[in-house]
Order: C-alpha cells, then sequence, then structure tokens
C-alpha cells in the first residue's frame, strides 16, 4: 500500500511539531524516519497510525484519503518502543488480541485464528513460547511478539517506534537482519523511526532525515552518505570536519587565503565546507597547497587517526591515514582533500 | 584485645558508621511493639471479651434485636449503595486525571483530597444546611415529596462525600504510572474503547481498584461523624452501626454496645487480612509497570 503524505503539519498547544512534510513511501517499501530526539519523528509516525491528529494536512493510505479515518479503520501495525504487551494474556492470546476484537461479521472463526496464531510463532521463531507470559520473556523475544501481534492483523502498513532502541548491541544486530528477511518476505509497506544513523543506512530502502519538523533529505542510504542535501545532514550523519570559508567571485577564502578549492554553486557569501575524515589526504607540502601540522596521532583497532592544525589559516582537520605512513608529531605536511561539500550559510 | 576502628573490615566499619547503636535499635523495636500492644491490640481484646462477658445467649440477643438487625441492614445498604458510586467516580476521576491535560487540572487533584482533610460533622452539618426541611433545597424537596436528612438518602449521601478519595487515590498513580501505550495498541489492533477497556485497562488496575473498593467499604461502614449528623438517630430507623453502638452505650448497655462493636472489629480484621493480600499483588503490579 503506497502511503502518501501532503502537507503535514502538527502542533502542540503554540509550539509546532511538524511543520509541513510532503513524502511519498511506495508499496512495499522500507523507510527510516531518522533524526535526532525531538526532530518530530515519532509524533510523524503516531500521525500515520491515527494516535494523533494532523493540524493541517493529508494523509493517503493508496488513494484513500484516511486522514479521518479512526485509528481501527486505518488498520495499521504499530510496534511501540516500549513493546506495550499485554502483560495479563500469553504470548498466544497477545497476538491473538487484534483477530479477536474484530467486530463478530469479520471475525475469523476461533480455529482459523489458531492457525494464523501457530503461522506467525513460526514465523517469529517463538514456536513453543506460545503459553508463556510478557513477564517470562527476554526483551528480544518481546519485540517478536509485539511484531507478531503487529502483523497478525494484516495491516496496510507496518510502523515500528525506535524497534530496536531498549536491545542490547548484539540482539540489536540480529534483531536487524532479521527484520530485514522478516520485511522481504511478507513485503508490508514498513516506516521505522530511528535516532542511531547505522541502523537507518544499514535497513532501510529509503532513508526520511528530519530536522526540528522538517523533512531534510529523503533518498537511498548510500545518497545520504555520499551527497547529503544539506549542511545539518553531512553533519548528521557519518564523520565530518567543518570549515567555514567564504565564497567571492568563484574563488574560496579562509581567514583572507586562497583555498585553491573549486566552487559547487554561484552564490557568492559564506559556505561552509564538510570533509569526511577519510578524504583528507596527506602528501608532501607545496608552495600553493594547503599545510598542515601534525597534532597527535590515535593508533586504535579501527586505524589511525591523524589531527592536523592548518597552517594558513585557523582550522583543525581530521584525517583516517594508512598504517604504514610515516609521521611524527610536529612534522609539517601537505593537506589535499579528495572529496569535499559546500554549503551556502544563511546571513 | 579490640582491633582499633581501623583495622576493622571495612565493610563492617561502614555499616557501623551508620548504624544506631544495639541498645537503641532493639529500645525502638520493643517500643514499637508496647505501643502496638497498648492502643490497637489492648483495645480490640477488650471488644470480643466485654462482648462476650455475659454469655453466648445475652451476646445473640443483642445482635438480634430488631434494633440492631435494623442498624445491620442500613449499614449494609448504605455500603451497597455508596461503594460502587465511589468506584465509578473515583475511575473516571483517575482516568480523566492520569490521560488528559485541561485546565485546573491541580485543583481537581486537591479537591479530590478535600473529603480527607474536612471534619466529617462539617460535612454532616452542611448537608443539613443544604437539604434539611429548612435548607436551602427545602422547597424542591418537599414539592417532589422528597426527604434526604434524616432519611436513607442522607446517610448515603454523607457516606459518599466521606469515602470518595480512597478509589481515585489508589488509581491515580497506578494509571499514571502505566501510562497509556498498551491502550493504544489495543486501539491499533482494531478495539473498540469499550472492548479496550474491558480486555486491556481493567485487567491492568484490577488489583488497585479492588484494594480501594475495599478501604472505601471499611470506611463507608465505619462512618460515624457525618452520618450521627444527617441521620437524625431514629432508633431503628436511620442508625447505622457505629451509631447504635453509641446509641447502647449512651443507655449504658455495655454488652449490647460491645456485641455490635465486635461485629465492626471482626470486619476490620477481615479487612486488614484481605487489604495485607491484596496490598502484596498491587505491589507485584506496580512493580511491573515500572519495569516493562
Amino acid at each position: 500500500m503506497d502511503i502518501t503524505l501532503s502537507g503535514l503539519k502538527k502542533t502542540f498547544g503554540q509550539s509546532p511539531a511538524i511543520h509541513g512534510i510532503d513524502l511519498k513511501i511506495v508499496s512495499g517499501e522500507l523507510l527510516g524516519l531518522l533524526g535526532p530526539s525531538g526532530s518530530g519523528k515519532t509524533t510523524l509516525l503516531r500521525m500515520i497510525a491515527g494516535l494523533e491528529l494532523p493540524t493541517a494536512g493529508q494523509i493517503f493510505f493508496g488513494k484513500e484519503d484516511a486522514s479521518h479515518k479512526t485509528i481501527q479503520e486505518r488498520r495499521v501495525g504499530f510496534v511501540f518502543q516500549s513493546y506495550a504487551l499485554f502483560k495479563h494474556m500469553s504470548v498466544a492470546e497477545n497476538i491473538a488480541y487484534g483477530l479477536k476484537v474484530r467486530p463478530k461479521a469479520q471475525r475469523l472463526e476461533a480455529a482459523q485464528i489458531y492457525k494464523r496464531v501457530a503461522e506467525l510463532l513460526d514465523l517469529m521463531q517463538l514456536a513453543g513460547y506460545g503459553g508463556r507470559f510478557p513477564g517470562q520473556l527476554s526483551g528480544g523475544q518481546r519485540q517478536r511478539v509485539a511484531l507478531a501481534r503487529a502483523l497478525a492483523v494484516e495491516p496496510r502498513v507496518l510502523l515500528l517506534d525506535e524497534p530496536f532502541g531498549a536491545l542490547d548491541a548484539q540482539v540489536r544486530k540480529d534483531l536487524r537482519r532479521w527484520l530485514r528477511e522478516i520485511h522481504m518476505r511478507t513485503g508490508h509497506t514498513t516506516i521505522f523511526v530511528t535516532h542511531d544513523q547505522e541502523e537507518a543506512l544499514e535497513l532501510s530502502d529509503r532513508v526520511a532525515v528530519l530536522a526540528n519538523g522538517r523533512l531534510e533529505q529523503v533518498a537511498k542510504p548510500e545518497i545520504i552518505y555520499d551527497q547529503p542535501a544539506s549542511a545539518f545532514v553531512h553533519g548528521f550523519i557519518g564523520e565530518s570536519n567543518q570549515i567555514y570559508v567564504e565564497q567571492l567571485n568563484g574563488r574560496l577564502f579562509a581567514a583572507g587565503s586562497d583555498l585553491h578549492l573549486q566552487c559547487q554553486d554561484q552564490t557568492d557569501g559564506p559556505h561552509i565546507l564538510f570533509v569526511r575524515p577519510q578524504h583528507v589526504k596527506l602528501s608532501q607540502p607545496t608552495e600553493t597547497g594547503w599545510r598542515g601540522q601534525i597534532k597527535a596521532i590515535h593508533q586504535s583497532f579501527l586505524g589511525r587517526r591523524v589531527e592536523i592544525a592548518l597552517s594558513d589559516f585557523n582550522g583543525t582537520l581530521d584525517a583516517i591515514v594508512n598504517d604504514s605512513e610515516k609521521l611524527v608529531i610536529g612534522e609539517t605536511i601537505g593537506v589535499t582533500l579528495s572529496n569535499y561539500r559546500l554549503f551556502a550559510l544563511a546571513r | 584485645m579490640t582491633k582499633s576502628f581501623l583495622q576493622r573490615d571495612p565493610i563492617q566499619r561502614d555499616r557501623d558508621m551508620v548504624r544506631e547503636s544495639r541498645l537503641v535499635e532493639r529500645t525502638l523495636i520493643a517500643l514499637v511493639f508496647v505501643i502496638l500492644a497498648l492502643f490497637f491490640f489492648a483495645p480490640m481484646l477488650v471488644v470480643f471479651v466485654e462482648a462476650g462477658r455475659k454469655g453466648l445467649l445475652a451476646y445473640f440477643t443483642a445482635i438480634a434485636d430488631p434494633e440492631t438487625k435494623s442498624a445491620i441492614k442500613m449499614t449494609l445498604m448504605v455500603a451497597t449503595l455508596a461503594v460502587p458510586i465511589n468506584a465509578l467516580f473515583g475511575l473516571a476521576a483517575a482516568w480523566a486525571i492520569a490521560r488528559f491535560e485541561f485546565p485546573l487540572k491541580n485543583l481537581l487533584v486537591t479537591l479530590i483530597d478535600l473529603p480527607f482533610s474536612v471534619s466529617p460533622v462539617v460535612v454532616g452539618l452542611s448537608f443539613v444546611v443544604l437539604f434539611g426541611s429548612r435548607g436551602y433545597f427545602a422547597p424542591l424537596l418537599v414539592q417532589y415529596n422528597l426527604q434526604i436528612i434524616f432519611a436513607w438518602p442522607g446517610l448515603v449521601l454523607a457516606t459518599t462525600f466521606v469515602t470518595f478519595p480512597f478509589v481515585a487515590r489508589e488509581l491515580i498513580p497506578l494509571m499514571q504510572q502505566q501510562g497509556v501505550e498498551d491502550e493504544e495498541a489495543a486501539l491499533t489492533l482494531g478495539a473498540c474503547p469499550l472492548k479496550m477497556f474491558l480486555t486491556v485497562t481493567l485487567p491492568n488496575i484490577k488489583w488497585g481498584l479492588i484494594y480501594g473498593i475495599l478501604l472505601c467499604n471499611a470506611r463507608a461502614m465505619g462512618e460515624f461523624g457525618a452520618v450521627a449528623v444527617v441521620s437524625g438517630r431514629i432508633r431503628g430507623m436511620t442508625t447505622t452501626l457505629p451509631l447504635q453502638v453509641e446509641v447502647l452505650y449512651g443507655g449504658f448497655d455495655l454488652s449490647g454496645a460491645f456485641a455490635i462493636a465486635s461485629i465492626l472489629a471482626g470486619l476490620a480484621l477481615v479487612t486488614l487480612i484481605i487489604k495485607t493480600v491484596l496490598e502484596w499483588r498491587h505491589a507485584a503490579d506496580l512493580a511491573a509497570s515500572q519495569r516493562h
């Protein structure tokens, strides 16, 4: 089922939480909603579910306008951050809940409900756990029960709020891979909220980056990482060095010295230059190129990082370098950037 | 040979530093038991001893007295009406406070506690002024031929007011702690609000609700002050058990007074036992909702 958000806004009292979002989620897609806390990602998810009503704008499920449909009519599968399992019901009763509360006319027969619950227990690798109670399960198992319960009603869209937030690193990794598999097998349109960029980039077909209630960029993970659309996205995703620069007549300056770098747009004025540590290359110092002094060398199992103080203007850069390069603290070296991005700053 | 302070086991040393001396500790514990014995066990014991002083026959004669029977009936009727009313009120108030934000919410929370802080006699008096034969609403009551003061509706009214906070007080913190996620989950799974309430909300607050109802009931059956004022103490008509105890005691029928008192005391003991069991279950619920 395609989900289309059109001009969606939400205001809590006086403070706006969502500023007007247009977004189309294609049927069968796995979309990650990524943003820092307070960016409005959970509010957006809750509006799609009908748990919050938008202040303005519309939500379409396929071609149908669902904006004014009740929660029950929308038939979404919602997995809560803390799972919200019914603790007085067994695992099987939890999963069957959505099938049993339907009006009589639409309800499956008891035998069919039983069969569906058994299938879901199998799918979630929880066979044999049907009789247990949520209190007797581990965090990862509870998460899977919550997902099974949401899938039981054959939802038109599956919504997950910080699905792995409360789990330890190893369980997170396993569940991530496994959620991907479940998604491939069931093909539900899925939207999940996370503040963990690694999770979003690894799991999603597309990532929507949200900041202060606005969409900053919606794209495939590799595009988000390699071609961030805004200064916020570049700073938020992955590691970056930042240098404030001035663009004048198509040339770039920092503290009055020419940087000898290509401009990326036509607008003169203050810009911010982003460069990832792996794109900072060390070389022999030259007359025209950037020069710097090695301030510190950090060796760890992840590789070697060098902190460089730039000589011609104020600024430091982090660089990731080859283990084989011979470097001495205090040594003067040349610096080149193999890749960088410029964003104009609002004056 | 005693070791110097610093030579001793450090854990034991830290413990000793925050602990009172053995003597103080034991004296305090003993004091608690003495006070309990004097002010709790002794009175309870005396009630049963005095009730049985003139033998079983006298005991059952006193209880079989028509006035006593009427008092038992009145007490049961008042509790049967006041407790369910307050269970509903309490549930509604707790729901409103735990689930919604609205202006003057803090005032409402304070008002719920009002019956705890105001003397029951004052409550009784204000009901007399409102609903008595010369009260503010007297013309209306005469027109519809209703009697509230010196009749059972007055007793129910006064008791309901006095016992209002018990259920609400129990449920507000519980429902605030449990949050709305379980209920939201039920709604997204397609449950209508009534089904959500019956299958998710009610089981979640079950023990707190029963606990509140139990306390409410104990107080409803034992209420004296407010009921004394609005009942007019018409013997065999508007007296409840606590009032009947006072009536008999005032008439120097000590064994009669204690016989009825023993019923109330027995009720208190049963309440205490159930309360202990419930408290245990209720605490487990609270802990579970904190753990997630």
